[in-house]
């Protein structure tokens, strides 16, 4: 069952939830494409898990509607939905084997005894886990726990999958693993899914699009290459991947580019787009983005205070002269000690303007 | 042997000591061929005899297991529901008052829970005209109420700790409310109410004062009986009597650890 083409799976206007006078979500408004793997990415509190809730059914919005598959289930009931969850602590029924946790959803459907057999044992082995039918959940490891949970929900085969910080309770290295896992699935299942997470690397990693939530609100969104490339304050920029943030001058507005002087800085530089109002910003720089100089051409200078090399790259600490840390990441060995004394330039028109601090 | 393990040793022999030389002469005197609980007279299985024939005592073993049982089964029902009143219900005004009004019965003397009851009883029969007199109605009514108590504490204990998100996570399945409460709920609330039903019926075996004050001529419960047939001179009909519960229990509770292991392993062997 997939909705019309060009149907967004969700789609959510003006929904709010109040808790007293805690504002959990706030007027959000927010589509996700039919097929997209959609992250929520925010940290604790943010109230992404709370508008994974209301789409569930789990809670009603006090203002607002949902549509799912264009139909509108503001007040529908969570089993009625045709949205399945993965819990982030599972949630596995401790009295029920694992065959009977994956079956539970569709006994409720009434469906025939031999097809949910098929399917049961069809959706386990899909996962790997179809030795595992009669064990009980607390004989399973954690990452064993979670693929039962994740089994469970798209035996069901929902038109949409939610994902409570599917991977919070795995260890790092399973955590990694189980990224690809998830993103493979949901190529073959086909099925969209919205994961919320507080991991800005796991939601870039694998999603196809994102959303940045706040207090409440919905701050950014768009795919994982835009959101990093220009975030849209300085609280976002901070929160996915690693910021330099410098101070700056406005010198010269052109049509399409910005000259700007960094405090401490040697010259004035350009960025491209539009500033905001005023005649002070904050220069957003990846540590990427930034080189390290050593002929004079740089725009700022420091020293040294720590390099880390990391195989494939460089991480770089480097006091500046007026006391502010900067991070560069340069490819391979960086050819610098704790101590040097060294310049840091960037390419022409490179980095975004934010509002000043 | 260390004198470390000497001292633990001893305490473990006084602890048990205390717990079970009463329960051993009760026994071992229910197989003496005298009267005398004093004196070792030779063996005999005379008493369970007699027993055997004391109408008396037979029935009043009847009448408290009959007792035991509705009262059980009603406290657990009405104590479940008063459990997930309060756990549920969230705008409840003055929880923690009914919390504390919930342990009330359990600490309040018997004799007051008793008295108070019969007060009721007599009562309710000048103003409506049940329960007609005094009997094994009564002492049912005393002891759902006493049971009541102790198996909302219990039951009460294990809904605070159930993971709601279990609960959420049948709905989001398809379940609707009734389904969940019946596939998920209640199997995980099980152990506590078969608990809570133990301990209801338990006191009501047990208990000898309410039912004193609450029973009617020709309905005396085993503890009554035993009490009064005590009262006029023991007879070791009792100490079979004792030995033959004391036997049952240990059989209950031996079936019960054994199918409980089974039931494990069974488990590891399936996985």
């Amino acid at each position: 069952m997939t909705p019309p083409a060009g149907v967004p799976a969700v789609a959510i206007a003006g929904v709010a939830k109040h808790y007293g006078d805690v504002r959990a979500v706030d007027d959000v408004s927010l589509e996700v494409p039919s097929g997209a793997f959609f992250s929520l990415l925010g940290a604790s509190g943010s109230g992404k898990s709370t508008l994974l809730r209301l789409i569930a059914g789990l809670e009603f919005p006090d203002h607002g509607r949902i549509l799912i598959a264009g139909q509108d289930v503001t007040r529908v009931p969570a089993y009625l939905r045709p949205v399945n969850t993965v819990f982030q602590s599972y949630a596995l029924f401790p009295h029920l084997s694992v065959f009977d946790n994956v079956a539970y959803g569709l006994r409720r459907e009434g469906l025939a005894r031999p097809e949910i057999e098929q399917r049961v044992s069809e959706t386990l082995r899909m996962v790997a886990m179809g030795d595992f039918a009669r064990r009980r959940p607390n004989e399973l490891s954690g990452g064993q726990q979670q693929r039962v949970a994740i089994c469970r929900a798209i035996v069901k085969r929902p038109l949409l999958l939610l994902l409570d910080e599917p991977l919070a309770a795995l260890d790092r290295r399973l955590r990694e693993h189980t990224r690809f896992e998830l993103k493979s699935l949901q190529d073959r299942l086909g099925i969209t899914f919205l994961m919320v997470t507080h991991d800005q690397e796991e939601a870039m990693s694998i999603s196809t699009k994102l959303a940045v939530m706040d207090h409440g609100r919905i701050v950014q969104q768009g795919s994982p290459q835009e959101v990093y490339a220009r975030p849209r304050n300085r609280a976002i920029a901070d929160f996915i991947g690693d910021a330099n943030l410098f101070q700056v001058d406005v010198e010269r507005r052109e049509d399409e580019r910005t000259w700007v002087r960094v405090a401490g800085g040697r010259r004035a530089v350009s960025v491209t787009g539009t500033p905001p109002q005023g005649d002070h910003a904050t220069l957003l720089l990846r540590p990427e983005e930034i080189r390290l100089a050593r002929d004079g051409s740089s725009v700022l200078d420091g020293q040294v205070t720590g390099v880390s090399f990391l195989g494939s790259a460089s991480v770089v600490m480097v006091r500046l002269d007026d006391g502010r840390m900067a991070e560069v990441r340069a490819q391979g060995p960086a050819g610098v000690t704790a101590g040097d004394r060294i310049g840091l330039t960037w390419a022409t028109d490179v980095g975004v303007l934010l509002e000043a601090e | 042997m260390s004198r470390r393990s000497t001292f633990l040793l001893s305490a473990l022999v006084v602890g048990y000591a205390f717990l079970y030389i009463p329960i051993a002469l009760v026994i071992g005197f229910s197989f003496n061929e005298s009267r005398s609980v004093a004196v070792w007279s030779g063996f005999s299985t005379k008493w369970y005899a007699a027993l055997w024939e004391n109408d008396a005592l037979l029935g009043a073993v009847g009448l408290s297991l009959r007792i035991a049982t509705v009262a059980a089964t009603v406290a657990v029902v009405i104590g479940t529901a008063a459990a997930f009143a309060l756990d549920r219900f969230r705008r409840l005004p003055a929880k923690p008052a009914f919390a504390l009004l919930l342990a009330t019965p359990l600490i309040l003397p018997e004799t007051i829970t008793g008295f108070s009851l019969l007060l009721l009883f007599v009562w309710l029969e000048e103003a409506v005209g049940w329960p007609g007199g005094r009997g094994a109605t009564t002492i049912t009514l005393a002891h759902v109420t006493l049971g009541i108590a102790f198996a909302t504490v219990v039951i009460l204990a294990r809904l605070r700790q159930l993971d709601r998100t279990l609960e959420a996570a049948a709905a989001d399945l398809g379940a609707t409310g009734w389904v969940t409460f019946r596939t998920v709920t209640l199997p995980l609330l099980a152990p506590a109410m078969l608990a809570a039903w133990l301990l209801a019926f338990t006191l009501s075996l047990d208990d000898l004062v309410i039912a004193s004050f609450v029973s009617g001529p020709g309905s005396s419960t085993l503890p009554m009986v035993v009490f009064s047939s005590v009262r006029l001179g023991v007879s070791p009909q009792v100490n079979a009597l004792a030995t033959l519960l004391v036997v049952a229990v240990t059989v209950v509770l031996g079936l019960a650890a054994w199918l409980l292991a089974r039931h494990e392993r069974r488990r590891r062997q399936a996985a």
